[in-house]
């Protein structure tokens, strides 16, 4: 009996992996509690201050959140989850996402966002850059046909009902194929609500601007 | 959470990227692509590990698979025969197969390939086979071929080999006794009489295969032994599904015995959360911004100016602990010890951001240098202005590499930060041992708790220790006496379970330098190994981005009391090896290492490694040396199977801990190397070599 409590003390100790080093403890909490929700300070002093939020949803997981803009640079904003993940737009436009698996590491819109923003119709070359679970990076190539689609589009942003144009980018590789959906309003061509492709493992994110 | 619901969904999502592939596969009893006991001209995808249990009679058989090569897999396999030996004993085997895939399904031709079967084990299963195997209509695979050895026990015809009685004509089935186990039995493959098999497997469904196939093994040792009643040579089986990883598969073989068999696949090269689910680091913010942001804040320690307090505590938030700052010219150097990342790139990545985010608008280069408990492993220079151009490049990861400059950091040694030394790591936890393969009882494990502690007085000057203490297990109640012919260095192991309880399994002065450019050197004293204590001393040559290394050892050893704790035996002896260790591309990596064993016995060690870029690891390895195979006993040389999976493959989250499992058939003293720590070649590789590169796509996650 006495064997036991002793094994059943040291064991729950070295469970909590009793350690002076912060990497060990990391370690110990992602093995023992990998579902401990937290959220992390970056994402609580972004929205302590303020910062503007946006509407994100991961379709396929059926899982939703509210993420802030933590920073900007040369047009690309970059908005935190709470649990530190990050996902870049331009324009709203996804060019960029860590902490979701595979994710995008990288992307090319600038067709895509110069057509949007100019009501043009037509191809435009998209480019991904993917990170693969072997540690490479791998660029896929797309080209899509824009175009919108007849009729004015009511969404509800906030609390108000808006009018919106709803365009569609229809894209393909060799291999792939998938469709982005972008509602602007028609006045300053702003997209306000999206739901975008990211690539095969996270695969359909929507967003919604909070007015 | 996001990334949380990702991460329980991660397993499903990952699998189904490879749905396609896998739902073409079936494993047989044999534990590789076959029909149910035959073969076929399948197999696997490039890299994939498959596990399987199949049971049937008084067969157990337990297969791990890799497919080494787009066209060749191996197998290693542990099986039960209930009854096999004499007195009703169960006969415990342990077998390796080989199956090339000569070539590919395509157009009108079938698949075609050539498989041997337990080569190098007790031939209780030994068989070749030349087998086809063809897909019509997507559904359905028909599989032809002949065999040989066991796979020519039912119908058997002469071999169109065989004329005039030559060798091809004939063949020794016998087996071949426990004392010859482990040779290559070259002179019976192919050989002897040949028959036909064949079969068919009907993909149902998705989740549902029919398998039926024609035995051409009359299990002729199992039916004299009255182990098996074989009616008739026809099986008929279906497999199904659980998930794109999973399948059971039942069968009724020969007629009169019911099976069932459990295969698991995976796909090394897609973890179970992909690319992972890191937080992400703090984004480059323009550099106008700098000071602003972070360091122009009032001095809370006076000792330590205000950019190096912020540097850091950043680097502690990215894990990165911060040993070293100096500023030459424009360009500022920082020493870092990475404790988070496995990929080094990713850790020069973040730590670049950390230093794009705090040093001054005047440092326009960034230089990291990698420390290895305090030694420089690797300079990596860039400039800050590719940092920011690239960061959201769509070929960001590519370009930065290519424009950053990888150095020997050799004389960047400097005064290490106040406070960094004397530095100690300690930790207390909970661990698993385990012993195979003991006919008594094939699978013996220990838990326990241990203790382990690292006192780093300076940079490459470590005293370290571990002690364990096994609180439950049954290693310690192994029965089996050593019958070496040889020195005991090794085999008795189960000595040192019994007769140890709180064991020191090592207790080390480590000194490691860098002695000249692209050599690193390492002294070692005190007990080294659970079983040996002496001196050990290492020197490497290892050029940055080489694929070559060359190193070599001595050891000046003495063995260890079995009971683990500071006394020796009489036992000393002086090892010593140079090695080669040689990159060799497309995820593989050869070492050899000729010198002197613990036993005293001359030789060499050939490995050869298969590291996926995320470090999932899988290798076998084999030792001949100048002791003979009769003189050796069982297995006649030493080999053995390398198992290496990094933590992070099964989290997602970053971590340098790997979990790892050497497995070789059997334990003995020919061939057996001092396992002291930290080689210099283990330990610098991964921040030092190809490896370094071919993470890079890492830099920006």
């Amino acid at each position: 009996m006495i064997r036991f409590i002793v094994f059943s003390a040291l064991l729950l100790l070295g469970l909590a992996a009793c350690s002076n080093t912060d990497y060990n403890i990391d370690t110990a909490r992602e093995l023992f509690f990998p579902n401990k929700q937290e959220f992390v300070e970056r994402y609580k002093r972004a929205a302590q201050r303020g910062a503007p939020q946006l509407k994100l949803a991961l379709l396929e997981f059926e899982e939703g959140s509210l993420v802030v803009q933590d920073s900007t640079r040369d047009g690309v904003i970059t908005w935190i989850t709470p649990d530190g993940g990050t996902i870049k737009t331009r324009e709203q436009i996804i060019v960029g996402m860590i902490g979701f698996g595979a994710g995008l590491l990288a992307a090319d819109v600038d067709d895509t966002l110069a057509m949007i923003q100019t009501g043009n119709q037509g191809v435009a070359d998209r480019f991904h850059t993917y990170l693969t679970g072997e540690n490479k990076t791998v660029t896929r190539t797309y080209r899509c046909v824009i175009a919108p689609i007849p009729g004015a589009q009511q969404i509800v942003l906030g609390t108000s009902a808006v009018e919106t144009q709803l365009i569609s980018e229809d894209c393909r590789s060799l291999d792939q194929h998938f469709q982005n959906f972008y509602w602007v309003m028609p006045g300053n061509r702003r997209i306000v609500q999206t739901s975008q492709w990211t690539g095969e493992f996270v695969g359909v994110v929507g967003t919604q601007v909070i007015p | 959470m996001l990334n949380r619901a990702i991460a329980r969904l991660g397993a499903v999502a990952a699998i189904v990227l490879t749905c396609d592939v896998l739902s073409a596969q079936n494993l047989g009893t044999y534990g590789t692509p076959g029909l149910i006991d035959m073969p076929t001209a399948e197999v696997l995808p490039d890299g994939h590990l498959g596990f399987t249990a199949s049971g049937f009679g008084p067969n157990l058989r337990n297969t791990m698979v890799f497919q080494m090569l787009p066209n060749v897999y191996g197998t290693f396999r542990y099986s039960l025969i209930d009854g096999f030996l004499g007195g009703g004993n169960t006969l415990y085997d342990r077998s390796f197969d080989v199956h090339f895939q000569l070539r590919r399904e395509l157009g009108n031709w079938p698949a075609i390939a050539l498989g041997l079967r337990d080569v190098g084990g007790t031939g209780v299963y030994a068989g070749e086979y030349l087998v086809a195997t063809k897909t019509f209509a997507n559904r359905f695979k028909v599989t032809g071929g002949i065999g040989w050895g066991r796979l020519a026990t039912n119908g058997g015809i002469q071999s169109p080999l065989c004329f005039n009685q030559n060798r091809f004509c004939t063949r020794d089935l016998k087996n071949e006794g426990i004392e010859d186990t482990g040779q290559l039995d070259f002179g019976n493959w192919f050989r002897g009489d040949i028959a036909p098999f064949g079969g068919v497997e009907w993909q149902v469904n998705e989740k549902l295969s029919l398998l039926a196939e024609y035995s051409s093994d009359a299990y002729t040792q199992e039916s004299q032994k009255k182990l098996i009643d074989i009616n008739i040579p026809l099986n008929f089986g279906a497999t199904y599904k659980i998930s794109d990883a999973t399948s059971i598969s039942g069968y009724f073989a020969y007629g009169t015995e019911v099976g069932l068999q459990i295969s698991y696949v995976i796909d090394p090269a897609n973890p179970v959360n992909n690319a992972g689910l890191e937080k992400a680091p703090p984004n480059l913010i323009p550099v106008d911004q700098v000071a602003l942001a972070s360091w122009n804040l009032p001095d809370q320690n006076q000792d330590q100016p205000a950019v190096q307090q912020v540097l850091k505590q950043k680097m502690k938030d990215a894990g990165l602990i911060l040993e070293g700052l100096e500023v030459d010219g424009s360009t500022a150097i920082v020493r870092l010890e990475n404790f988070r990342y496995g990929a080094s790139a990713q850790a020069i990545g973040r730590a670049n951001r950390a230093l794009a985010n705090t040093m001054p608008k005047s440092i326009d280069t960034f230089a990291v240098v990698l420390l290895r408990q305090g030694l420089p492993v690797i300079r990596v220079d860039t400039k800050r202005s590719d940092l920011s151009e690239l960061e959201d490049d769509i070929d960001g990861s590519w370009r930065s590499l290519a424009r950053a400059d990888l150095s020997d950091p050799y004389q960047n040694a400097s005064q290490p930060l106040d406070g960094i030394y004397p530095r100690i790591d300690y930790r207390l936890s909970p661990y698993t041992a385990f012993a195979f393969f003991d006919p008594d009882n094939p699978l013996r494990g220990d838990v326990g708790i241990q203790f382990k502690a690292d006192l780093m007085l300076r940079p490459g000057l470590t005293f370290s220790g571990r002690l364990r203490q096994p609180l439950a297990g049954n290693i310690d109640q192994a029965t089996r006496q050593s019958n070496s012919k040889l020195p005991h260095v090794r085999s008795d192991w189960v000595l040192y379970a019994q007769q140890s309880d709180l064991e020191l399994n090592h207790l080390t002065a480590e000194y490691i330098w860098q002695p000249r450019k692209d050599v690193f050197a390492r002294v070692t004293g005190g007990y080294l190994e659970p079983m040996y204590g002496g001196i050990s001393g290492e020197i490497l040559w290892y050029p940055v981005g080489s694929r070559l290394a060359l190193g070599g050892e001595m050891n000046w050893t003495r063995q260890r009391d079995f009971d683990m704790l500071l006394d020796f035996r009489d036992y000393n002896v002086t090892t010593g090896h140079a090695s080669i260790y040689y990159d060799v591309g497309s995820e593989y990596r050869a070492q050899v290492d000729v010198g002197r064993y613990l036993a005293g016995d001359w030789g060499a060690t050939f490995t050869l490694d298969r590291e996926f870029n995320n470090g999932f690891k899988v290798g076998g390895f084999f030792t001949l040396t100048d002791v003979p195979f009769e003189e050796f006993g069982e297995g006649s040389f030493d080999k053995g199977i390398t198992l290496e999976i990094p933590l992070t493959w099964f989290t997602g989250k970053p971590s340098k801990q790997v979990v790892g499992q050497v497995i070789r058939p059997v334990y003995r003293d020919g061939g057996a190397r001092l396992n002291v720590r930290n080689r210099l070649y283990q330990h610098t590789r991964k921040q030092r070599g190809t490896r370094l590169a071919s993470q890079w796509g890492r830099y920006y996650k």
